[in-house]
């Protein structure tokens, strides 16, 4: 099965972007950039974005990028258009924020805003509902950034005809620095559209595929990350 | 069956902070040394379980199961800290297993396990595993018991599903395994079928992050889809296991989106949750299992505290137990992040 990749979009510590930008792309170690909701097109800022915790401010951010890659950012009609993310640490950073102010006071100041963030799926509704996506949407617990998982999941269900039109990516933010956990995955947010059918004006970077044995490849070549997939979708753009 | 509930005072923790003091815990569950109390639960769930395929592929799926320990190491009490990842708490069961099929965890607030099943059956469609081992789990938290309590979500009374006088939901903790396989495994392995995941689809209210859709679009379209998944008409589904939380407003959105879907016909429609409460990402797993228990014996439970009915819930919810004359039952959740999932069980595989 396979299917097309028609738009990249990031934020990581090398800095944020999209694939038909030439925005410089690298995922690493260090401190992600601050992360706005601004809009690339005008002034204005996505909705109820500075209510977002930052886990999802960066999730909701590498997809708007991705979609607006792709062409598909403005909508007048809700889209059949699913995502699946992979995550290492999902939303534990806010976790601790959360239950710190459910420590205060016993429980009297718990903030509702927060905990509505304390789900790694949260930020998926919130750009469903930016960005008019109906689809299928969940998150991977993965133990690496890879990414891979997302990718072969989004490839399923193209396959199986539930969504034609997938975002799949990774996110994470940094290690929370004083919480006891192993591991210590490249912070950043990645996502890539995955189109089964061509059937816009957008030339695609090249085709995504799985075998049987869930192994995802680029043009034909394996890919074990998506950062790898990334690359070669900018080395084939030029 | 008897319409009892299980909702109770807690005493895991203080409540007199919080608009409720409720909750369906499991009286003795505890944890051990460092680890978090969802082990405790785990293991009393694998001791029903039989043996398990060492070839299948685990899905495991839940919300905030091992966030105890992140409560504990708050309080400066030793945790593993690794609890809070849940994949870790994936691996556990793998390793538990010894399963070399590989696997993945899904969360997605309270459609969590639905999706779980759904990933699994596909899977098994695309020919990727043979056999899926779909565990889900969550427990009751001081951390989710205050954060729904601070939403105003949580009911000061056990909860009342489709009730026009419901307050809201309770938390409530609980953990299932179903063991998907094709026809061909199961028949080398020698396993009766208890039933048939015939549907399933996953759709987003693309609306609000906490509210449902109250047009109950993003749940009719997962309905809609499953159906057409299942090559069912409508009319062939005889019951609905509903997500039913209590709350106001998912309450009212079901509503309309079973009266879309299935206009006028009357069918038992019910709910768990004032019963064993809202289990969180367990809940659509708990809530499979026994619709293959309803559809084996033609007989659903009743809905828990439910007496006077919502508009619109009239002839479908009972407090009673319903006979159910028919091979397949629909079961839905749907969740934070808008996000629904419907899946259709069925009787038996069919040809």
């Amino acid at each position: 099965m396979s299917a097309f990749i028609t738009g990249i979009g990031w934020i990581t510590v090398g800095g944020e972007g999209m694939g038909r930008n030439a925005d410089p792309f690298e995922l690493s170690e260090g401190s992600l950039p601050k992360i706005t909701g601004k809009k690339t097109d005008n002034d204005k800022t996505f909705r109820r974005f500075g209510r977002l915790d930052r886990y999802s401010k960066l999730g909701v951010r590498a997809i708007a990028y991705a979609l607006q890659d792709a062409g598909l950012d403005a909508w007048k009609e809700k889209r059949d258009i699913g995502i699946i993310v992979s995550t290492v640490f999902g939303c534990i950073a806010t976790d601790i924020d959360y239950y710190n102010t459910v420590m205060m006071k016993n429980g009297l100041l718990a903030d509702p805003n927060l905990f509505t963030y304390t789900l790694p799926n949260s930020f998926l509704g919130h750009a469903s509902s930016i960005f008019g996506l109906t689809g299928i949407n969940f998150v991977i617990n993965d133990k690496t950034n890879s990414g891979i998982s997302a990718l072969r999941s989004a490839l399923d269900c193209i396959s199986l005809v539930e969504c034609n039109t997938m975002l799949a990516g990774i996110c994470d933010v940094e290690r929370p620095p004083d919480f006891p956990i192993a591991g210590n995955p490249a912070p950043g947010s990645i996502f890539v559209m995955i189109e089964k059918d061509l059937e816009r004006q957008t030339r695609p970077y090249g085709r995504l595929s799985v075998d049987n044995s869930g192994n995802v490849f680029f043009n034909e070549s394996e890919i074990k990350d998506i950062s790898a997939c990334v690359r070669r979708c900018l080395d084939a753009k030029t | 069956m008897l319409g009892e509930s299980g909702i109770k005072p807690v005493r895991r923790f203080r409540t007199d902070s919080y608009n409720s003091s409720i909750a369906a815990c499991i009286e003795d569950l505890e944890p051990t040394g460092n680890r978090s109390m969802v082990y405790d639960m785990l293991d009393r769930l694998f001791i029903t379980l039989g043996p398990v395929p060492v070839d299948s592929f685990l899905i495991t799926a839940s919300t905030k199961a091992g966030i105890d320990n992140l409560e504990r190491l708050r309080h400066g009490i030793p945790a593993d800290a690794h609890d809070c990842l849940l994949s870790h708490l994936s691996d556990h069961i793998s390793k538990r297993f010894k399963l070399t099929g590989g696997g993945m965890h899904i969360s997605a607030s309270c459609a969590s396990s639905t999706i779980a099943l759904a990933q699994g059956a596909s899977l098994i469609e695309l020919g990727r595993a043979d056999s899926i081992l779909i565990c889900c789990f969550d427990i009751v938290t001081e951390f989710v018991f205050s954060g729904f309590c601070a939403l105003q979500a949580m009911s000061p009374v056990p909860c009342m599903p489709f009730d026009r006088n419901r307050k809201g939901m309770n938390i409530g903790e609980g953990a299932a395994a179903l063991l998907l396989m094709n026809s061909e495994k199961a028949k080398k392995e020698d396993r009766a079928p208890i039933g048939a995941l015939l549907g399933w689809a996953v759709s987003n209210d693309a609306t609000h992050i906490t509210a449902p859709a109250m047009d109950g679009s993003g749940l009719i379209l997962a309905i809609r889809k499953a159906l057409k998944k299942s090559k069912l008409p409508e009319d062939a589904i005889s019951a609905i296991c509903a997500h039913g939380t209590g709350t106001v407003y998912n309450d009212l959105m079901e509503l309309v989106s079973f009266k879309d879907v299935f206009r006028e016909r009357k069918m038992p429609v019910f709910s768990v949750k004032g019963a064993i409460g809202h289990t969180m990402g367990a809940a659509g797993g708990i809530e499979a299992a026994l619709c293959l228990k309803g559809i084996a014996n033609g007989v659903v439970p009743p809905t828990a505290g439910f007496g006077s009915p919502e508009k619109g819930a009239e002839g479908l919810v009972s407090n009673e137990p319903a006979m159910i004359d028919g091979d397949y039952m629909l079961s839905t959740n749907s969740g934070f992040g808008g996000v629904n999932a419907a899946v259709i069980i069925g009787k038996g595989i069919r040809s």
